[in-house]
């Protein structure tokens, strides 16, 4: 008997890994959060914690997700990425 | 179906064939009918497009749904060929963005994809609107439902524990599709309310958190039975400013109608009065600023208005059982879409 498989074929991803910082020192940081409860508080404590050790600066206004479970507006990442040399957000419920 | 098709050589015996459907992993935990090349062919006849046809992406993975991949699970759902346009635009509903594909499936939210079907199709192919509406012993409705979750499990890699997170599933994780059931309906029906002619079905898709039945023996008018529904669609547990699916019961519909409610008065009654008071929201920790302005009322309502309450009827004559569906997400993430059956409305 031949069976027919009912999986889908893996799809061929050509993302590639943004260069990685060689350093923090004084580097911007954006923040991106997803509008869950607590969310806000957690990634204003994470940057803090870069700000006093690398003094980094913190982009003064956190963007939120309108949709949590949904990628961000359009615009919205390239937005930050050109205002930030890197973004913190956060995954979870 | 192309050379690129992964086949599966196995023994000429059906039970090792289903158990091997369990080795592999392809199961909802329930034995399928085992995919034999010769049933997905007969199920891609009822598509007039190419196999390779893609009719969702997952935006997640990257992964696409063809008019193939469709079948084969379809095939193992026990689904008959005359079923598969059913089920091809089910997905087609569920690709587009408002719907939430990727979140409404991996959420700790639980939610399963109810399917309601509305028009002609649902006699054509012997849909059950009637008695034991949600339960089994239906074909149509018992293998439409679960070929979605298997293509959801099989094609998107959903799977329970490391993409499916959620907390405790719901039931209708297994099947979860109904039918209208237009004869006792007291207004338009689905498929003409979405506004497509009477003679074109339609496929409503839901991201349902579960099921709540709604009982009310006693009530004798619309505002009786409605308000026990509306409390139900109110309850602790489930106000959001999601959307809602109620399914009236034949008597309850009768009850109301005889009132004099349209669908719109329905929907309306039932918005205004699914509420919950800000001192209540604040004091069990679900009161949210942003919506509670979003609303711009002075109580906390389920919804944002009566457009987002799919409102049908269904289930058997007798028995004043109505159900309440709450939305996934404890906000708007998933919005109900709709889709033909069977045509192409914007060729």
């Amino acid at each position: 008997m031949q069976l027919i498989d009912p999986s889908a074929p893996s799809p061929t991803q050509n993302h590639q890994l943004a260069p990685r910082l060689t350093s923090l020192q004084n580097m911007r940081i954006g923040l991106l959060c997803n509008g869950k409860a607590n969310a806000r508080p957690l990634l204003l404590k994470t940057a803090e914690l870069f700000r006093r050790h690398d003094q980094c600066e913190i982009v003064s206004d956190m963007i939120f997700k309108t949709n949590a479970s949904a990628p961000a507006e359009d615009g919205v990442i390239a937005d930050l990425a050109a205002r930030s040399d890197f973004l913190i957000t956060a995954n979870g419920d | 179906m192309n050379g690129a098709t992964k086949k599966h050589e196995v023994a000429n015996d059906v039970l090792d064939a289903i158990d091997y459907c369990y080795e592999q992993g392809w199961t909802d935990g329930l034995p399928v009918v085992p995919p034999e090349a010769s049933r997905v062919e007969a199920m891609l006849q009822m598509e007039g497009r190419p196999p390779e046809t893609v009719i969702a992406h997952h935006p997640a993975t990257q992964i696409d749904l063809t008019l193939h991949g469709a079948a084969v699970n379809a095939v193992m759902a026990g689904c008959l060929p005359e079923y598969f346009p059913v089920v091809v635009a089910a997905f087609e509903a569920m690709a587009k963005k408002p719907f939430n594909f990727h979140g409404s499936t991996a959420s700790t939210g639980g939610s399963a994809p109810l399917l309601v079907v509305s028009g002609p199709i649902v006699d054509d192919i012997g849909m059950n609107a009637g008695v034991n509406l949600f339960g089994p012993g239906n074909r149509a409705n018992a293998t439409i439902g679960r070929a979605v979750r298997l293509i959801i499990l099989n094609i998107f890699r959903m799977t329970p524990g490391i993409a499916d997170k959620s907390t405790q599933g719901n039931p209708g994780k297994y099947s979860f599709c109904i039918a209208e059931r237009a004869d006792k309906t007291p207004w338009q029906c689905l498929n003409q309310e979405l506004g497509y002619p009477a003679e074109i079905s339609s496929v409503t898709v839901f991201a349902g958190g579960g099921f709540v039945n709604v009982e009310n023996h006693g009530g004798q008018t619309a505002e009786a039975v409605l308000e026990t529904i509306a409390d139900a669609m109110a309850n602790c547990g489930c106000i959001s400013i999601g959307q809602s699916a109620v399914v009236l019961s034949p008597e309850h519909a009768e009850i109301v109608a005889n009132s004099n409610f349209s669908k719109s008065d329905t929907r309306e009654f039932l918005f205004e009065h699914a509420l919950r008071s800000e001192a209540t929201l604040r004091r069990i920790g679900k009161f949210s600023p942003r919506e509670y302005a979003l609303q711009a009322r002075e109580d906390c309502h389920r919804g944002l208005s009566g457009d987002d309450i799919l409102l049908v009827v269904g289930g058997g004559d007798a028995g004043g059982h109505s159900s309440f569906i709450p939305s996934w997400s404890r906000t708007r993430a998933s919005m109900m879409q709709s889709e033909a059956i069977g045509v192409c409305i914007d060729c």
